[in-house]
């Protein structure tokens, strides 16, 4: 893919264990992210998706460095992230910043929108005082928040608000990279195309270079470069986002597609029904962990985990999947 | 990370942002504690209006005097340091009860006696002279009461001051940090709870000279594990909400986190148990004085009042019953503002009043 990447996952891991009885052995794990490794362009947007519970928001929170990864590592702009000091991790969360899901949790119920948004302006020694006010108010005007109202609380505004006021936060420190956390899932449909528009005016304004997460392929065709399809923990598929809708190699890529609601009828669509529940990531399944609900699973499948290899004869189109043709 | 709703969320932050104060003061429990609670903050802070030797306002030899109203000020320890009673009125030998003449203007303070004033009058029943009567040394048990609200109010509040530092700083360091800090926090705290509090502070006290300081230090040193343990709880909770990971995702510094995040977000159940510990150190500090090991004697406090009552139970029984019912009544009152603030936090417990 891209040579020049802002961002580069390798091999990354998070388990998180399992405690159990009376002296709190470590039995098992969980492995919410296992051996992940993708790049993100500069200004590019790579778009996550993946069932609830497959290890999206871990990952992200990983990457920046806010949950412990197990192994693996994380390069942002030129900085192995896990072996930053306490000091060079401050200076590098100014380049790194996260957009929450939930915009009701995600702000302090007992601040004002001005200290909400410059809190990091004052952390960073940036800004203070007036200089901070006059900051913040231009970050909320630019996220087409009033910025009348930074003097108010986060319960007197909407859910959109809030999510403006949540990415106006985020653009205080002029980061260069963004994790989105499912930015618009908890939002009204007319909200979230306004909040995606929003989010891909500010990408092209400052250069941004965005991890998008979320659980809908369709929110992520429209703002994506590439496309991750995620599934218990691992990438199983790869690819530019033309790439995954047109030329889906994975099955499970494949079921999800087939989900999407088609407003356009030339595009004839068999919806795939996955059979059965996501299993648990505590005991994956042997083999691919895809196997128990995939429709064209033979032996090999059971037995051996299938490497993210390129597909289609695509060197950029990854697939992890013993039935894909190479 | 959070499952909650919205809605949920909405109806949270409603309910400690505006209705906290309409929720206490809507029960009647709220009212009444919290009422009782004024009460006594205003005999304790207008003491002197209400008993003093010294009139409130008065005309002496052509001059005006307000001699119980600069007591007011001076002894809360607000007053500027030139800001005295004026002479004659700080001259100790002077009595203004047989200098003033009697068709001198002056209002004299409903009960005309200083805590620590003797009359002739010795274990005197109740009379229109001594409202409450008369101890053994002939002082006014009244004005005695009055002035002992002072000690009720210091220790309940000074000991919880010193219990919520020391609670919210263990509890939420545990509740923050986790892990080890957090295994070693809550055994401390556990070893403390097994303390039988009242003898641990007997002890201690054996070592300091009886104070009103002591006993508010060694109450405050003992009882502040409810409160550590409440932290705990509302320090784990909120750590893990979307607003402090946004704090640490932007390098918000962990002090900085503990005190401007997570702390105002985490007080009002902390509330509810300082509320019950000041009831609880009420009732520790007049046990104390009880036992002797409280307040110093000439300085008033209901608990020993209570103790020189019971000295006399046989000649003088009226004498225990004042600083009882005012025990009871301060324990009472503080226990039902507890209640009433618990209730209007987690309205699932609130019940038709």
């Amino acid at each position: 893919m891209c040579n020049n990447n802002l961002v580069k996952v390798e091999n990354l891991k998070t388990w998180f264990p399992v405690r159990k009885g009376f002296f709190s052995r470590s039995v098992r794990w969980l492995k919410a992210v296992d051996g992940v490794s993708f790049g993100i362009g500069a200004g590019k947007t790579l778009g996550l998706v993946g069932e609830s519970g497959c290890g999206k928001t871990t990952l992200g929170r990983t990457i920046l460095r806010l949950i412990p990864a197990t192994s693996g590592e994380v390069v942002f702009g030129g900085h192995e992230v896990f072996s930053q000091s306490g000091r060079q991790m401050r200076n590098l969360r100014r380049d790194m910043q996260l957009i929450f899901q939930d915009p009701f949790g995600s702000l302090n119920p007992r601040r004002t929108v001005e200290s909400i948004v410059g809190e990091a302006l004052t952390v960073h020694g940036i800004a203070r005082g007036k200089k901070r006010a006059a900051r913040v108010a231009e970050l909320l005007e630019k996220v087409g928040v009033p910025a009348s109202y930074a003097g108010r609380y986060p319960h007197e505004f909407s859910g959109g608000q809030r999510q403006r006021i949540g990415i106006a936060r985020a653009l205080a420190l002029n980061p260069k990279f963004v994790v989105c956390d499912e930015p618009v899932s908890a939002l009204d449909v007319s909200i979230q195309s306004q909040i995606i528009n929003l989010l891909q005016d500010l990408q092209k304004e400052f250069g941004l270079t965005y991890l998008f997460i979320a659980h809908d392929l369709a929110v992520v065709e429209h703002i994506s470069d590439y496309v991750a399809v995620m599934y218990l923990g691992r990438i199983v598929e790869h690819a530019t986002a033309g790439d995954i809708y047109a030329n889906a190699q994975h099955p499970y890529t494949q079921a999800l597609l087939s989900a999407v609601p088609q407003p356009d009828s030339n595009r004839p669509g068999k919806r795939i029904r996955l059979e059965g529940e996501v299993p648990s990531p505590i005991d994956p399944p042997s083999g691919c962990p895809f196997h128990p609900r995939c429709s064209k699973a033979v032996e090999k499948c059971r037995n051996e985990l299938p490497p993210l290899e390129s597909k289609a004869g695509n060197p950029g189109h990854l697939a992890a999947c013993w039935q894909a043709k190479c | 990370m959070t499952e909650r709703t919205g809605q949920n969320f909405e109806s949270e932050v409603k309910t400690v942002r505006c209705s906290l104060w309409r929720g206490v003061l809507g029960s009647v429990r709220g009212r009444i504690g919290f009422g009782f609670l004024v009460l006594m903050l205003g005999v304790w802070v207008f003491g002197p209006l209400l008993a003093s030797n010294q009139p409130i306002v008065c005309r002496y030899r052509g001059q005006w005097y307000f001699p119980a109203m600069v007591e007011v000020v001076q002894s809360r320890g607000m007053g500027p340091h030139w800001f005295e009673k004026s002479s004659p009125f700080n001259l100790p030998q002077f009595d203004a009860k047989s200098e003033l003449d009697a068709d001198e203007f002056a209002i004299w303070p409903l009960i005309p006696f200083h805590e620590g004033e003797q009359t002739e009058d010795v274990l005197a029943g109740p009379s229109r002279r001594h409202w409450l009567g008369s101890d053994e040394l002939g002082r006014d048990v009244a004005a005695r009461m009055i002035h002992g609200t002072a000690v009720s109010v210091k220790v309940g509040l000074v000991s919880m001051g010193i219990a919520v530092i020391i609670g919210v700083m263990l509890g939420g360091l545990a509740g923050y940090r986790g892990g080890w800090v957090d295994f070693v926090i809550s055994r401390v705290i556990e070893t403390v709870m097994c303390f039988p509090v009242f003898f641990m502070i007997l002890s201690i006290l054996v070592w300091f000279e009886p104070s009103i300081v002591n006993v508010m230090i060694v109450i405050g040193l003992t009882r502040w594990t409810a409160i550590a343990r409440y932290s705990r709880g509302e320090f784990m909770r909120i750590k893990n909400l979307d607003y402090v990971i946004s704090a640490r995702s932007q390098g918000v510094g962990n002090l900085r986190i503990m005190f401007g995040h997570i702390l105002p977000n985490s007080l009002t159940p902390i509330l509810v148990s300082v509320s019950f510990g000041v009831a609880a150190a009420v009732l520790v500090e007049a046990g104390l004085s009880w036992l002797g090991f409280g307040v110093p004697d000439p300085q008033p406090s209901w608990g020993s009042l209570l103790k020189s009552a019971y000295e006399h139970l046989r000649v003088a029984p009226y004498l225990v019953y004042p600083p009882c019912v005012a025990i009871f009544l301060a324990v009472l009152s503080y226990n039902l503002l507890g209640e009433a603030l618990r209730d209007a936090i987690d309205p699932r417990s609130r019940k038709s009043l």
